[in-house]
């Protein structure tokens, strides 16, 4: 995961099917291509809390539009880059999803609200998975 | 695919009828281990669950009236409203949209309240029009 406070972040996560994201395609398993929006989100939370000292999250209040690319499949690695402009409220979230630099997902003017980190989760419960999956934060 | 809306809403019926605006009324499942993470402390359904119930139902409605396999093509315009909790009693509607070509609806998910979460555009497309690559 590689970040510039306050403006983008880039992050890898592996696609996985589970119960909610499981889509059985004409020529095997496939992925939800929602499951790439959510780590889209997910990633540009990150970079929210990783700017804010682990005090503010967020919680999505609109999507501008995503437009679905390409299959995705079990297992594969999903190269998320996620472009962000904060406001005093609220933040503005563009970013693509790829396999293998394939382009599968992408979403513009995804708006989050801020929240106060600890009003969602422990702090030291968000440390805890800070430091796996930020570790040098 | 209403099969998946099933893994976090119990539905109650699918309401479908020819030139009504289909729905599937239910109650989010309180016992989704979700709600775990998302938020410990303040359990909120995703976003993205909801926009998913609306098009899969969408894709009931296709699969229906033209017996073929349809997914999201894309997607404008989606704004959420309330927060979405466990045990909440929600129903998910769509409406095709005579005003835009192709297979287009809008969608609704609505709590006691009033409306949760509200998309303007779910254009659909065929399951083979997608590119496969591996």
């Amino acid at each position: 995961m590689a970040f510039e406070p306050n403006s983008w972040v880039r992050a890898t996560a592996r696609a996985v099917a589970g119960e909610h994201f499981h889509i059985e395609g004409d020529d095997g398993p496939e992925v939800d291509p929602l499951m790439a929006l959510e780590a889209l989100g997910q990633s540009s939370a990150l970079l929210m809390l990783l700017s804010h000292g682990l005090d503010q999250s967020g919680m999505l209040v609109s999507v501008g539009r995503i437009e679905v690319m390409g299959v995705i499949r079990p297992g594969q690695v999903l190269e998320l880059r996620a472009d962000v402009v904060p406001g005093r409220e609220a933040w503005i979230t563009a970013g693509t999803v790829s396999v293998h630099g394939r382009p599968v997902l992408a979403a513009t003017d995804l708006m989050a609200v801020f929240v106060h980190a600890g009003d969602l989760e422990e702090r030291a419960s968000l440390e805890r998975r800070m430091a796996h999956i930020a570790p040098r934060r | 695919m209403r099969g998946r809306i099933e893994n976090w809403l119990r539905v109650e019926t699918l309401e479908v009828e020819a030139g009504a605006r289909p729905s599937v009324p239910g109650r989010v499942r309180a016992d989704l281990e979700l709600f775990a993470t998302h938020f410990p402390r303040r359990p909120v359904l995703p976003g993205v669950l909801l926009l998913q119930g609306l098009i899969d139902l969408a894709a009931d409605c296709l699969l229906e009236t033209s017996g073929r396999h349809f997914q999201l093509e894309f997607l404008e315009s989606a704004r959420f409203r309330r927060p979405v909790g466990p045990d909440a009693e929600l129903k998910l509607s769509v409406r095709i949209r005579p005003d835009l070509p192709g297979t287009v609806f809008s969608g609704t998910a609505e709590i006691e309240g009033g409306p949760a979460a509200t998309v303007r555009t779910i254009a659909m497309r065929p399951v083979d029009a997608y590119p496969r690559a591996t």
